[in-house]
C-alpha cells in the first residue's frame, strides 16, 4: 500500500514536471497556529502547527494545471496525540510514507516535532466542446458545499478551520454541459483492488432560482449513497439535502441509513451580520450516549442522531471580522462553541484568534473529561 | 427706452422659445445615459483599491458582461484572491473557490454585501439594467460638478426590486455621463455616493474609467475602481456565462 502511494506521488510529481516547462504561476501561503489547550488533566499544553503551501497554476486556452503541495511541521502536544512514542516511527502509526520524525534526525531539541509532506491537489483539466476532463489528484465534491453535506467525500471536520480544504484523490472526472446552469459530472477513482474502486455521477441544474441536483456515489470499501439536494432563496437562504447510504448488496442492515440536512441563512445590515443555522439528521446515529461508536466506519458525521449547527459572522469592515460557530449534539446536549476573530494586518497578511470551549462532561460526545476543557489558537497567515 | 426694452424682450423671447422647445426632458436624458451605459457585451480589467483611514487593500480582476439575461463573470488575479471567480446571472450569484475547486451559490440577501469587503456591493458592480426601466425621473435643474455643467435629475423607484429607492444623478450635459450619483435608502437616508471621472471615448460611447465609491455608513472608507481596459460589444463566447466555466 505504501509503495502504491509512493509511486502515485512520484507519478504526480512527474506530471507536474512535465507541465512545468510552461510558465507556471507560483503562489504560496504560510500559516502558523500556536495552540494552548487545557487537556483532560486540566494542564495547559502547547502545540504549534506550521503549514507551508505551494500552489502552482498554469492556464492555456484549452487546459489548466493546478498543483497544491503542503509541508506541515507539528510540534508539541499535538504530536503526542498523533504518535505513540512507543512505536518505532511516525510512519508505522500513521501510515504516512512522508511523515518524518525530526527528533530522530536532528536530536533532542527537535523532540516532539514531526514533518509531513502532502500533495493536496495535482490535476490537469482539459476543456473540450463536449465537456471538461480532469485527471490527477483532485477532490470530487458532490452536493452543495458546506457544513453537514451528506455527499461530502471526506466527512472529517477541522474545528480550527471549518472551511479547510480536503485532500484530493486520484481520479478521472468528466463534466458535461447540459445548459447554462446545468450539467452532469461523473468520476472514477480506480484502486488496485477493483472492489475498492470509487465512482459516481451527479446531475445538477437550476430552476426558479434554486440550485438542485441528484447524486449517486459509490465510495471505496463498499459504501454507496444516493440522494438529492437544493439551495436557493425564499427571502432567506434555504438549503437541504437527503441521502440514503447502503452497501453494495444491501446485506449490512446497520449500514443502510438515511442522512439529511436542512439549513437557513440570512444577513442583516447589508451583509455585515450574517447568520446561519443547520439541522443534521443521521439515522445511523446513536440516541443514547452508551451507544456511541467511536470506531464506526459508516459514512456520516459525528456519533449521534441529531445535531444543530449555528453560525454568526460579523464583518463591520474589510479588515476585521468576528464569528461564532457552535455544534450542538441534540441527544446529549453537549456542544463545542468556537468564537473567533480575524484581522487583516496588511494585504495578504492576517492574524486570527480562536477559542474553542467544550460544553459537556462524562460520557457525552463533546466532553471536557475526554477532550479537554478548551483551547486557544493564535494564527498568523501570509499569502504570497 | 421702454419701447427699446420691450423690443429686446420680444427678440429674446423669439430666441428663447425654440431653445426651450428643444431642451431635453428628464426621460430623454436618462434614455441617453442608458444608451451610453448599457451594452450588449463587455470585457474589462480593473484595479480596486479599498482605503480605510490610512490603510489600503488592492484587488485586481478582469471580467465579462452580457446584456439580455444580465450575465456577468469576474475573476480575481491579485495574489491573495487569485483564481476566485464570480458568475452572476440575473439576481443569482455563484462563487468559485480555487483552493477547494468548488462552486458555491450565494444567497440573494448577500448581494448587498460589499464585494471583497469594499464599499461596492455585488449589486452595484454587476448591475446592467436600464435606469428608465426601474425609475421615474424628474429634471430638477442644472448645476456644476467638478467644473462640468450637469443635469440634476432625481430618480424614484417605480419597481420594488431595486437596490436603492432613490437616486440623485448629476449628468454631464455634453457627454451624458453621470459624474456624481447619490444613492438613498427607502427612508431617505443617504447610503452611498459615487463619483465617476477619467472619461474616455470608446467606440461611439463615453466611458468613465475611474469610480470612487463612499459608503456613508462607514467612517473614513472609500473604494476606487480604475478600469485599465474596457471593450464593448465584442464577441464573448456563451460558455463564459456558465457554471462549468467557473471551474476552468
Amino acid at each position: 500500500m505504501k509503495s502504491i502511494k509512493f509511486f502515485s506521488i512520484l507519478f504526480l510529481l512527474s506530471l507536474i514536471c512535465s507541465v512545468s516547462f510552461a510558465s507556471l504561476t507560483v503562489n504560496g501561503l504560510f500559516r502558523n497556529d500556536m495552540i494552548f489547550s487545557a487537556n483532560t488533566d486540566n494542564d495547559i499544553v502547547f502545540s504549534d502547527i506550521l503549514e507551508t503551501r505551494l500552489i502552482l497554476t498554469r492556464r492555456a486556452s484549452d487546459w489548466r494545471f493546478y498543483g497544491d503541495m503542503r509541508i506541515y511541521i507539528y510540534h508539541g502536544a499535538v504530536v503526542e496525540s498523533m504518535v505513540s512514542r512507543t512505536l518505532d516511527s511516525a510512519e508505522d502509526y500513521l501510515g504516512m510514507p512522508l511523515m518524518v520524525d525530526l527528533g530522530e534526525i536532528f536530536g533532542e531539541q527537535f523532540d516532539y516535532t514531526l514533518m509531513n509532506f502532502n500533495l493536496m491537489r495535482a490535476f490537469v483539466r482539459y476543456f473540450s466542446p463536449v465537456g471538461d476532463f480532469t485527471i490527477g489528484k483532485t477532490y470530487v465534491n458532490f452536493g452543495s458545499p458546506g457544513i453537514f453535506n451528506p455527499f461530502e467525500m471526506d466527512k472529517g471536520l477541522d474545528f480550527s478551520d471549518l472551511a479547510y480544504d480536503k485532500e484530493g484523490m486520484l481520479a478521472l472526472m468528466y463534466e458535461a454541459p447540459l445548459g447554462v446552469l446545468s450539467g452532469a459530472r461523473l468520476y472514477i477513482s480506480p484502486k488496485t483492488v477493483l472492489s475498492n474502486t470509487a465512482a459516481g455521477f451527479s446531475l445538477y441544474g437550476n430552476l426558479l432560482g434554486f440550485d438542485f441536483g441528484m447524486v449517486f456515489n459509490r465510495k471505496e470499501y463498499n459504501r454507496n449513497s444516493v440522494g438529492v439536494y437544493f439551495k436557493g432563496d425564499l427571502e432567506i437562504g434555504v438549503e437541504g439535502a437527503w441521502a440514503f447510504h447502503f452497501d453494495d448488496y444491501f446485506t449490512n442492515s446497520n449500514g443502510n441509513f438515511n442522512e439529511a440536512k436542512l439549513g437557513i441563512d440570512y444577513s442583516f445590515f447589508t451583509g455585515k451580520l450574517i447568520s446561519a443555522l443547520a439541522f443534521y439528521y443521521c439515522e445511523a446515529g446513536a440516541t443514547d450516549t452508551d451507544d456511541y461508536d467511536y470506531l464506526s466506519d459508516l459514512d456520516k458525521y459525528f456519533l449521534a442522531k441529531y445535531y444543530l449547527y449555528g453560525n454568526i459572522t460579523f464583518v463591520p469592515d474589510e479588515f476585521f471580522s468576528a464569528q461564532l460557530d457552535c455544534f450542538v449534539n441534540m441527544i446529549d446536549f453537549s456542544a463545542i462553541i468556537i468564537p473567533s476573530v480575524n484581522y487583516i494586518l496588511a494585504d495578504g497578511f492576517n492574524v486570527g484568534l480562536q477559542f474553542a470551549y467544550i460544553w459537556g462532561d462524562d460520557d457525552r460526545e463533546f466532553s471536557r473529561d475526554r477532550i479537554g476543557e478548551y483551547s486557544l489558537l493564535l494564527r498568523f497567515e501570509a499569502r504570497l | 427706452m421702454a419701447k427699446f426694452l420691450s423690443k429686446l424682450l420680444l427678440i429674446s423671447a423669439y430666441i428663447a422659445v425654440p431653445f426651450f422647445l428643444h431642451s431635453l426632458t428628464a426621460d430623454e436624458i436618462i434614455r441617453k445615459v442608458d444608451d451610453n451605459q448599457v451594452y450588449t457585451t463587455q470585457k474589462f480589467s480593473a484595479v480596486m483599491i479599498i482605503e480605510r483611514g490610512n490603510r489600503t487593500l488592492r484587488k485586481e480582476f478582469f471580467g465579462y458582461g452580457r446584456e439580455g439575461e444580465e450575465a456577468a463573470f469576474m475573476e480575481f488575479t491579485n495574489p491573495e484572491d487569485k483564481g476566485v471567480k464570480y458568475l452572476k446571472i440575473a439576481d443569482e450569484l455563484w462563487i468559485y473557490f480555487p483552493d477547494a475547486d468548488d462552486v458555491m451559490k450565494i444567497s440573494g440577501h448577500m448581494l448587498r454585501q460589499g464585494m471583497m469587503g469594499s464599499d461596492i456591493s455585488y449589486e452595484d458592480l454587476l448591475e446592467n439594467e436600464a435606469l428608465r426601466d426601474s425609475y421615474e425621473s424628474v429634471l430638477v435643474g442644472e448645476t456644476n460638478v467638478n467644473d462640468v455643467l450637469c443635469y440634476h435629475i432625481e430618480l424614484n423607484a417605480k419597481v420594488d426590486d431595486v437596490a436603492y429607492e432613490r437616486r440623485t444623478v448629476y449628468i454631464d450635459k455634453a457627454r451624458f455621463i453621470p459624474l456624481r450619483i447619490e444613492l438613498y435608502a427607502r427612508g431617505g437616508r443617504l447610503l452611498k455616493t459615487m463619483e465617476q471621472s477619467n472619461v474616455r471615448r470608446i467606440g461611439n460611447r463615453y466611458v468613465p474609467t475611474k469610480i470612487e465609491v463612499r459608503d456613508m455608513r462607514r467612517r473614513n472608507s472609500v473604494t476606487f475602481i480604475e478600469f485599465t481596459e474596457i471593450e464593448y460589444d465584442i464577441r464573448v463566447p456563451n460558455e463564459v456565462f456558465t457554471l462549468r466555466y467557473l471551474r476552468r
